[in-house]
């Protein structure tokens, strides 16, 4: 597996696949504002620094926080499965699945670029101007 | 363009055979000389000409003289007079009446709404508060007469306390210095100078000086009418402008006066509503600004004028008696004692003017900084008219300049052809007339309608110059005024940005002599390259250039950029001030991602953007852009929700937002039930951004 070691930071679109991943798997809320879910929650806090706390621990934040330390070189890639499964309690094959995913989709974006490139139109071949096409 | 060319070259052949007969007679030739006679003949191609250009500069100079002795002085103290007099008012009292009555009608009528508002309970209006507001709206409206004009007279009696004890101006209905006398020397000076004219025909015939000093000299001796006739039109239109001013200042406190009720009843009604149905001066926000502006202004010109007055007597006293004696044996060293004699005389006599004028030209741009303090269109009408004349004196300069050129041309065609007086005759007239004559006419009849601006006495002048522009690498600059093609703009603008880059293309953006064509060019350039500044932008200069006919082509693409400055410049198709929301709505995702952070930081602008196009900042933005978008959306959040953020870092303002989530939520719902489609769009905007906050899609690292 070859990865991007450009990246230092998750844009947008990386969140996006973060988001869906979360979405698909039933790990959480991944909107915050106008989300009932989050406001139950939130309306339950005490303090505002019980409500960080509350936001800190959704899977979403979890797991954003953990790719942004591997991502900083603070964690490793290969950890992702048993951090997925000891911190929001999933079985073993669901933490793989997922970390997998989040390998490929993520952190693989530099093949994935190489495919986009070689996805360019080459050159057209030289008309061969001596010679008249046959209709 | 055919026509004119060969009208002017008819009458110019006329000219030549009707004036060499009688000039003849001025030719300093013995009978025997023929070398003399035919170099004479020959250069009455220039003498003519020359003749006529001095005798313009008499005639205006004659006329300037004139009215600034007679004619400007009373009407500008008239004007000054009128302006400060409080009388004037009283009679609109029937025109404010009628103004006032439609302002209580729609209070009588906002009233009803709120009574029936409240009583179906459709909104609530805090039924105390809102009387408390039509209270004194309803007090204010019926009293603004004699509360406005109270303040219009306390303006001028400061006006008139500060002239008077502080500069002694004004005292007897008195305000300008006694520009009577250096009017009156100037005018026997010009007329005394009168008779040097002739010596455009008497000065020798002889083809060698005449091409390397005596024609310098004739141009010199033209100059110098031009000169007197300039100094004394500038003093004259500061001193008209001064007047103007105050006539301006009455008519404006008139409007003002009359509408006065409207804009009383708006400063007692402060709903989203009435700011809506009563735009720009009828608001009270447009209103009171503009009418202090305008009360005070007269303070603010008696003092310049106070300082013009004091800077005249010092100035005055100080060159009394004093003559400059101007020595021209150094630069024309080994030259004939005539030559040198007569440029002496030439120069001392315009130095010597200079001198006396130097008082009243002092005094004048003591004036002219006043006006130009004035408000709005007023400071660009004064600048108008001195950037004519300015204009003008460089069109005249030029085109004398641009003879001296062909002149100097010509000697030095014939210096190469070593050409001698008698014997290569011939040839000097190939070369003096073929090269000499090229600039002075050829590209006269080239250039002709290409200058559609220009006033028709300049053409001429101005196209020489035109055409020797790309020889003289230091002439570019100034005549930059006169591009008024736009194939030539592109091309100045093309060159400019080559050799210098977008910093050389913006000086010419804000050159006050540039043309409004090139400027424009200009502007197109750095759009067109991404390239126009934060700061050319946001120079009052530019933004007036953008208010021109030629520059409002470029308004909106300006706007784009900088949304904030939108209420700064009037939409056409309503006749208000533009809302943010009037460009954002028409701005494609392309334009989107070119907003200047200076404007993002902005909340009306955050406000007024749609959550996609927020989103496009966030997903496409620069780190300075998605900086700036959370910066305006936390002034946004102040505003609306009453919740102050800390954007110092994007984990910060994430914290603090999440400490504050109720008071965001409880405000995004509120603005979700409004009747109103801008407050929806605002909730939207307030969820969309506040979860891409929350979700680090909006950081900035």
């Amino acid at each position: 597996m070859v990865l991007n070691n450009q990246k230092k930071f998750l844009s947008p679109e990386d969140i996006d696949v973060l988001a869906e991943i979360v979405e698909r798997y039933g790990l959480g809320p991944t909107e915050f504002f106008g989300n009932p879910e989050v406001e139950r929650m939130l309306s339950e806090a005490k303090t505002p620094e019980e409500r960080i706390k509350i936001i800190k621990n959704l899977p979403f934040i979890k797991i954003m926080s953990k790719l942004e330390e591997i991502l900083s070189g603070k964690g490793s890639l290969e950890d992702l499965s048993s951090f997925l499964k000891e911190n929001l309690n999933l079985p073993l094959l669901t933490a793989e699945k997922i970390a997998k995913e989040i390998k490929e989709r993520i952190f693989l974006t530099a093949s994935k670029e190489k495919e986009e490139i070689s996805e360019k139109p080459t050159t057209p071949p030289r008309k061969d101007i001596y010679r008249e096409p046959i209709e | 363009m055919n026509k004119i060319s060969k009208k002017f070259n008819k009458i110019f052949a006329f000219s030549l055979l009707f004036l060499s007969f009688p000039a003849l007679a001025m030719a300093q030739c013995a009978w025997w000389d023929l070398g003399c006679w035919l170099g004479w003949l020959v250069t009455l191609i220039f003498r003519i000409p020359i003749f006529f250009f001095a005798l313009g500069g008499v005639f205006l100079g004659v006329v300037a003289l004139i009215m600034g002795l007679i004619v400007v002085p009373p009407i500008v103290n008239t004007l000054i007079l009128l302006g400060l007099n409080d009388a004037i008012y009283s009679p609109f009292s029937t025109t404010w009446g009628l103004v006032r009555n439609f302002a209580l009608s729609l209070v009588r009528i906002f009233l009803l709404i709120v009574g029936l508002m409240t009583i179906f309970r459709v909104r609530e209006y805090e039924a105390r508060r809102t009387l408390v507001s039509f209270l004194i709206g309803i007090l204010l409206i019926s009293f603004s007469f004699s509360i406005v004009t109270q303040i219009i007279r306390w303006g001028n009696v400061f006006t008139n306390y500060v002239g008077q004890t502080f500069f002694g101006v004004g005292g007897g209905g008195e305000y300008l210095p006694n520009v009577g006398n250096i009017y009156r020397g100037l005018l026997n000076a010009l007329l005394n100078h009168f008779g040097k004219i002739w010596n455009i025909f008497t000065i020798d015939g002889d083809l060698g000086k005449f091409f390397t000093r005596n024609l310098f000299i004739i141009i010199l001796i033209s100059i110098s009418y031009w000169i007197f006739a300039f100094l004394s039109i500038y003093v004259s239109f500061v001193l008209i402008a001064l007047g103007i001013v105050f006539l301006i200042r009455v008519g404006y406190l008139v409007c003002l006066l009359i509408v006065s009720p409207i804009a009383f009843l708006t400063f007692g009604l402060r709903t989203k509503e009435v700011r809506q149905i009563f735009g720009g001066f009828l608001n009270w926000e447009g209103w009171w600004p503009k009418f202090l502006e305008w009360v005070f202004i007269g303070i603010v010109l008696m003092i310049w004028l106070g300082v013009a007055v004091k800077i005249f007597d010092a100035l005055t006293a100080q060159v009394a008696g004093k003559t400059l004696n101007v020595d021209c044996s150094k630069a024309l060293s080994g030259q004939d004692a005539s030559i040198v004699a007569q440029c002496n005389e030439e120069v001392s006599l315009i130095a010597n003017q200079m001198l006396s004028f130097i008082p009243a030209i002092a005094a004048a741009i003591a004036i002219h900084i006043g006006v130009t303090t004035a408000p709005g269109m007023i400071k660009q009408a004064v600048q108008g008219i001195i950037g004519a004349v300015t204009l003008l004196a460089t069109a005249v300069i030029a085109a004398a300049t641009a003879a001296l050129t062909a002149g100097a041309s010509a000697a030095a065609s014939a210096t190469a052809a070593g050409a001698s007086r008698l014997g290569a005759a011939g040839a000097f007239l190939r070369a003096g007339v073929t090269e000499g004559g090229r600039v002075f006419t050829g590209s006269l009849a080239k250039g002709l309608p290409q200058l559609k601006e220009m006033p028709e006495e300049f053409k001429p002048g101005v196209e020489m110059v035109g055409g020797i522009t790309r020889r003289i690498p230091w002439a570019r600059r100034p005549l930059r005024a006169l591009i008024y093609e736009r194939e030539d703009a592109e091309k100045e603008v093309e060159r400019t940005y080559k050799e210098k880059g977008a910093k050389g293309v913006e000086e010419i953006v804000k050159s006050p002599i540039a043309s409004p064509v090139l400027k424009s060019e200009g502007v197109r350039k750095l759009l067109k390259e991404n390239k126009l500044s934060d700061e050319l932008i946001e120079s009052e200069d530019f933004q007036r250039f953008l208010r021109t006919k030629e520059g409002s082509k470029y308004q909106k693409d300006v706007l784009k950029l900088r949304v904030d400055l939108a209420p700064q410049f009037i939409n056409p198709q309503t006749n208000r001030p533009f809302r943010p929301e009037d460009i954002i709505k028409e701005m494609t995702p392309a334009d989107v991602i070119k907003i200047r952070p200076r404007a993002l930081i902005v909340p009306e602008v955050v406000s007024a953007m749609n959550p996609e196009q927020a989103d496009t900042i966030i997903r496409r933005g620069s780190v300075s852009q998605k900086e700036a978008l959370a910066k305006g959306y936390a002034e946004m959040l102040r505003r609306e929700a009453n919740v102050v953020v800390d954007t110092t870092t994007p984990e910060r303002l994430r914290n603090s937002m999440v400490q504050s989530f109720p008071a965001i939520q409880s405000t995004i719902d509120r603005l979700r039930e409004s009747p109103h489609p801008e407050d929806v769009n605002r909730a939207e905007t307030i969820r969309r951004v506040g979860n891409r906050i929350l979700d680090r899609r909006l950081s900035w690292y």
